[in-house]
C-alpha cells in the first residue's frame, strides 16, 4: 500500500554504494555516500554536531577554507522557540538550489546537512516523550514537540537527509518494557512519517532504529524492509551496536550512528561494528579543554604509551614556536605554534578554540582516510589493534577553562549539575571582573546586563 | 593617487603625502612602515591580547586590514618579556605579518584607551586607578595576577615594546582625566610626559626597526597643548599622537584639542589621535587633520550584537531584527554580508546573526568581520574623498546617512564650521 503512496527518492538524488565489506555479515564497511549537489562522501565519515546551526568556534568561511568536513547535524530544538511555526527559520526565502535550512545557517556547499530533532548529546528533558511527541530543550526551556510536526518541519526546511523520529529514552537507567514501548512508539511514528507524501523529496529520510535487538523489533524491521523500502534512504541509530545486530537485514543502506563516542578507541568500536556515518561531538569537546589531539591511525605495530593528546594549558608549551603535532598539515600547525595556543589558552581568547577545532578537525580526518586505506588494504583489524596498544585509553584529562558554557544548553533535571562555570576572578573588584569577562570570553549573562547599560547610554541603537 | 606632495622620511618610516583637501585640513597620505605601506587616515582594530575576538589572521588580513594594535600590559602580563623575547615579538607569536602598532602600558592601567560610555570608563577609574600612582620614577600599581606591587618606568615600557617588536610604539605618559579640574596637576602631568619622552627616546633600542611616536599632553587647556607640542616636536620622533582625550571631555572640547594640535605639528610626520572612536568622532578628526585612529568599540561591540551600518548602529538582538533576512547592510561588501555568487560571500542575514548573537562565539566572530571591514571601509572612502578633494561633500553626506532623520550633532557642526565644512548644507 505504502509503495502507491509514496514514491521513492528518484535514484540521482540520493545513492549509497557499499564498496567494500561483506553484505552477508555484520561488521566493518566501506562505502560511498553521494547526495545531489554535494561532494561524494566516503565512508565511514565523521559527522559535525552543530549548536545553534554551526560548528561552534568556526565561522562558515573557516569551514570552507580550512577544514574538509563534509557533513554536519542540525538539530531542530536549537531554532524554535514557543511555536514551531512561528519560528524565523521557517520564513526563509530561500534561493533555489539551496533549502531554507542552509541559506538560514550559511552552510557552506561542501557540508552534508542532516536534520534531527535533538542536539547531540541530548540534554536529559524533565518530561517524557508522549505517544505523539518527543521531549525537547530550547533556549527558553523545555517543552513538547509534536512528532508531526517535527515532520514537516523536516520537510519545509529541506535537509539533504532528515532523521526520521524516534522515542529515544535520554535517562541512563531503561526498564525492558520502556525499550520495547520505544520501539513501538518509533515504528509506529516511522510509519506515518511515510504514510505522508513528502512534498520535499529532496530530503532523504533516514529510519530510525531505537536501541533494541533486531528479533524484539522485527514487526518494524520487516515493515522497513518490504513496504517502504525505497522510501528510507538510510538508518539511524542510538547505539553502535544496532549496526551489528541488524545481520543480513537492510544492509544496502548507509547507517548514521547518532552517538557519542568519547575517544578515538570508542569511535573505532563504532567503526567496526558497521557504522558508515557517525556524529563525533567529542571534537568540540576535546578543542573547548584545550587540548590538540595527537593520534594516527596508522601507527607502528610496537607504539607504546602514546598520549591521545597534548594538553596546551600546560607551560611546558610558554615558548614552544613548534607545531601542535609535527607532520600535520592543519592551517593551525602549519601557520601557528604551541606558544600561541598556550597564550590564547591562558588570556582567555576565542581564538584558542577557533585554531584548537581547525586542527582537531583535520586529525580527524586524517583519522577516518586512514581507517578507509587499511579497509580497502584489509589490514583493519591488525591496526586496530595496534592503535589500542600504542595510545592511552582515555583523551587527557583537561586542566583548564573552557568557553562558559550557554545557558541553556546545561539545565538539568534535579539541578545537580556541577557548576559548570567555576569563579576564576576574584582578586580585583567586581567591576574589573566584569571588565575583563567583557574583553574576553564567550557571552555570559552579565554582558547581557552591560548592553543594556550600553543602550540606556544611547551608543547601543541610534536608528528609531 | 602616484602623485606626492611631500616626504617626511625616520629611520624606520616614511610619510607622503599624497592629497590635502583644499577646504579643510584632512589630508591622504601612505605611511610606509617596516610591515609594508598602510593607507592614511587610518583605523587601527584593537586585538588587546594578540588576537582579535576569535578571528585568525587571515580573517582580519581580509578586513584589508594592514596595521592593528596589541596592548603592551596585556603582552606584558601574557605571555610576559621572557616569551616574547624567546619567541622573537608579537608578529611570530601570533602568526601576524602586517603591521603593529602598540601603547606604553601606562595608558590602560588608567583608563581603557576608547572613549567608552562612562560606565565602563568608571568602573575602570575606580578599580585601576586606587591601584595605580604616578611618581616621577614612573606608574605604581598591583598586579592584577597577585596583588604584588609593580613599578612601569619609561625604560620599562620600552624595553618592553622593543620585545614585543611592534612597528609602532608609543612613549610613557603621564595621563590624567582631561576633565580634571586640577590646573597643577595637569601641567605638571604635561611637563612630566615630556621628561619621560626623553627617558623613552634614551631607552629605546631599536630606533631603526621600530617607530616611537610622542603623546601630546595637557588636558583641555590649549595653551599647555600649545606649549607640550613645542617641546615634542622638538625632540623629532617619527610620528605624533595626541593623547588624554576620550577621557570623557566634552566632543567640543576634544576637537578643539585636536585642532590646535595639528595645527602645530610638522606636516610631513603621521598625527595619531589615541582612542578614538566612534565614526562621527573620526569623520570630524580626519578634518581637522588627524591621520590615525584606534578604538576597542567596533569590535567590542560586536559581541553585544551590535553592528556598525551606513545608517547607524543596529542591536541585531533585538526581537525585530529576528525575521530580518536581509545582509547585516545592503551592499556590504565584506564577507559575511556579500551574497553567495560574489566571492565566496556567507550571504548571512540579520536573522541569523540575531539567532547567534550572545549564544555562539560564531555570532561575534561573524559581526566582528563586518565592523572590521565596515570600519576600515569608512576609512577608504574617507582617503578616495580626500584625494579627489570632495571631503566636504563626503562629510555631509556621512552625516546624513549614519543619523537618519536627524541634524548632525552640534559638536560636529561647530567644529566642521571651524574647518571651512557646513554640515547643514544640503548640497
Ligand atoms: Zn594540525
Ligand atoms: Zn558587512
Amino acid at each position: 500500500m505504502a509503495t502507491e503512496r509514496a514514491p521513492s527518492l528518484p535514484p540521482e538524488m540520493f545513492s549509497f554504494v557499499l564498496r567494500h565489506g561483506d553484505y552477508s555479515k555484520a561488521g566493518l564497511r566501506l562505502g560511498q555516500l553521494t547526495v545531489q549537489g554535494r561532494s561524494a562522501i566516503s565512508t565511514p565519515s565523521l559527522v559535525i554536531p552543530t549548536s545553534r546551526g554551526v560548528i561552534p568556534h568556526i565561522t562558515q568561511d573557516t569551514v570552507s577554507k580550512l577544514t574538509r568536513l563534509s557533513a554536519v547535524y542540525v538539530a531542530l530544538e536549537d531554532f524554535i522557540e514557543r511555536s514551531p511555526s512561528k519560528s524565523p527559520i521557517f520564513r526563509q526565502n530561500p534561493s533555489p538550489p539551496n533549502s531554507k535550512l542552509r541559506d538560514f545557517i550559511a552552510l557552506p556547499d561542501q557540508c552534508l546537512s542532516i536534520l534531527g530533532p535533538r542536539r547531540i548529546p541530548a540534554i536529559e528533558t524533565p518530561n517524557q516523550n508522549s505517544n505523539s511527541s518527543i521531549a525537547i530543550c530550547t533556549s527558553v526551556g523545555f517543552q513538547l514537540l509534536n512528532v508531526d510536526d517535527y515532520v514537516q518541519s523536516a520537510q519545509d526546511l529541506g535537509p539533504d537527509i532528515t532523521i526520521g523520529p524516534a522515542d529515544i529514552v535520554t535517562t541512563k537507567q531503561v526498564s525492558q518494557k520502556r525499550m520495547e514501548k520505544s520501539a513501538d512508539r518509533t515504528h509506529a511514528w516511522t510509519r506515518d512519517t511515510l504514510a505522508v507524501e513528502p512534498e520535499n523529496k529532496e530530503s532523504a529520510l533516514f529510519a530510525s532504529l531505537p536501541p533494541l535487538e533486531p528479533q524484539r523489533q522485527s514487526f518494524y524491521l520487516s515493515d522497513l524492509t518490504e513496504e517502504y523500502k525505497g522510501q528510507v534512504a538510510g538508518l539511524s541509530t542510538y547505539s553502535a551496536e544496532t549496526a551489528a545486530s541488524l545481520q543480513n537485514t537492510l544492509e544496502d543502506l548507509p547507517r548514521l550512528c547518532l552517538n557519542n563516542p568519547i575517544n578515538p578507541h570508542e569511535l573505532l568500536r563504532v567503526i567496526a561494528l558497521g557504522n558508515d556515518l557517525v556524529t563525533t561531538p567529542f571534537v568540540t569537546e576535546t578543542s573547548e579543554n584545550g587540548i590538540a589531539m595527537d593520534f594516527r591511525f596508522a601507527v607502528s605495530y610496537e607504539a607504546r604509551n602514546q598520549k591521545l593528546g597534548i594538553d596546551l594549558w600546560d607551560n611546558a608549551h610558554a615558548t614552544d614556536v613548534s607545531p601542535l603535532v609535527k607532520g600535520c598539515g592543519c592551517y593551525t600547525c602549519t601557520k601557528h605554534h604551541r606558544a600561541y595556543l598556550h597564550h590564547l589558552l591562558s588570556a582567555k581568547e576565542m581564538l584558542a578554540w577557533t585554531l584548537l577545532q581547525i586542527h582537531n578537525f583535520s586529525i580527524m580526518e586524517d583519522f577516518f582516510e586512514a581507517i578507509r586505506e587499511s579497509v580497502r588494504k584489509g589490514t583493519f583489524e591488525e591496526q586496530s589493534k595496534a592503535f589500542a596498544r600504542a595510545y592511552d585509553p582515555e583523551m587527557p584529562r583537561p586542566t583548564g577553562e573552557g568557553p562558559r558554557i550557554r545557558g541553556y544548553q546545561m539545565k538539568s533535571v534535579g539541578g545537580g549539575e556541577p557548576k559548570k562555570n567555576r569563579k576564576v576572578y576574584g582578586r580585583l573588584d567586581e567591576q574589573a571582573r566584569k571588565l575583563e569577562e567583557a574583553e574576553s570570553g564567550i557571552a555570559t549573562p552579565e554582558e547581557d546586563v552591560n548592553a543594556k547599560d550600553i543602550e540606556k547610554l544611547g551608543l547601543g541603537e541610534v536608528q528609531n | 593617487m602616484s602623485e606626492t606632495l611631500g616626504t617626511g622620511k625616520s629611520a624606520a618610516l616614511t610619510y607622503e603625502l599624497k592629497a590635502r583637501c583644499s577646504t579643510s585640513k584632512a589630508r591622504a597620505s601612505t605611511l610606509h612602515l617596516p610591515h609594508g605601506p598602510v593607507e592614511l587616515p587610518i583605523f587601527m582594530p584593537v586585538a588587546t591580547q594578540a588576537s582579535l575576538k576569535g578571528l585568525t589572521p587571515e580573517q582580519l588580513e581580509n578586513t584589508s586590514c594592514r596595521l592593528c594594535l596589541n596592548n603592551t600590559y596585556h603582552l606584558g602580563l601574557k605571555p610576559g618579556q621572557e616569551v616574547l623575547d624567546a619567541i622573537g615579538g608579537a608578529h611570530k607569536l601570533q602568526g601576524w605579518h602586517h603591521n603593529i602598532l602598540t601603547d606604553s602600558g601606562g595608558l590602560v592601567l588608567l583608563i581603557n584607551s576608547c572613549n567608552t560610555p562612562d560606565f565602563f570608563r568608571s568602573f575602570q577609574m575606580v578599580s585601576l586607578l586606587k591601584l595605580a600612582k604616578i611618581t616621577e620614577e614612573g606608574v605604581r600599581f598591583l598586579s592584577p595576577h597577585d596583588g604584588s606591587p609593580m613599578l612601569l618606568t619609561p625604560e620599562h615600557s620600552i624595553s618592553l615594546q622593543n620585545s614585543i617588536g611592534s612597528d609602532i610604539i608609543m612613549q610613557l605618559d603621564d595621563v590624567i582625566q582631561t576633565t580634571s579640574p586640577d590646573a597643577a596637576r595637569m601641567r605638571e602631568a604635561m611637563y612630566r610626559s615630556v621628561r619621560w619622552l626623553d627617558r623613552c627616546i634614551a631607552a629605546h633600542a631599536k630606533p631603526e626597526t621600530q617607530n616611537m611616536f610622542c603623546i601630546i599632553q595637557g588636558g583641555l587647556d590649549l595653551d599647555m597643548r600649545r606649549d607640550c607640542c613645542i617641546e615634542m616636536v622638538k625632540r623629532d620622533t617619527p610620528g605624533i599622537a595626541i593623547g588624554g582625550l576620550s577621557g570623557g571631555e566634552a566632543k567640543a572640547d576634544f576637537c578643539r584639542v585636536v585642532d590646535t594640535c595639528t595645527g602645530l605639528l610638522p606636516e610631513l610626520k603621521p598625527r595619531y589621535v589615541m582612542g578614538i572612536g566612534y565614526p562621527e568622532d573620526i569623520v570630524v578628526a580626519v578634518a581637522l587633520g588627524a591621520d590615525m585612529f584606534d578604538c576597542v568599540w567596533p569590535t567590542r561591540t560586536a559581541r553585544f550584537g551590535n553592528a556598525i551600518t551606513k545608517h547607524g548602529v543596529l542591536n541585531l538582538k533585538h526581537a525585530r531584527y529576528a525575521q530580518d533576512f536581509g545582509p547585516v547592510e545592503e551592499g556590504c561588501e565584506c564577507i559575511i554580508c556579500r551574497p553567495n555568487d560574489e566571492n565566496d560571500g556567507l550571504a548571512v542575514s540579520r536573522a541569523y546573526i540575531h539567532h547567534l548573537a550572545a549564544k555562539e562565539t560564531v555570532g561575534a566572530h561573524l559581526l566582528t568581520m563586518h565592523n572590521v571591514h565596515w570600519m576600515l571601509d569608512l576609512m577608504r572612502r574617507a582617503r578616495t574623498a580626500i584625494s579627489e578633494d570632495r571631503y566636504p561633500a563626503f562629510a555631509r553626506q556621512f552625516f546624513r546617512d549614519y543619523f537618519p532623520g536627524k541634524e548632525p550633532p552640534e559638536w560636529a557642526v561647530d567644529a566642521m564650521k571651524g574647518v571651512g565644512i557646513d554640515l547643514r548644507n544640503s548640497t
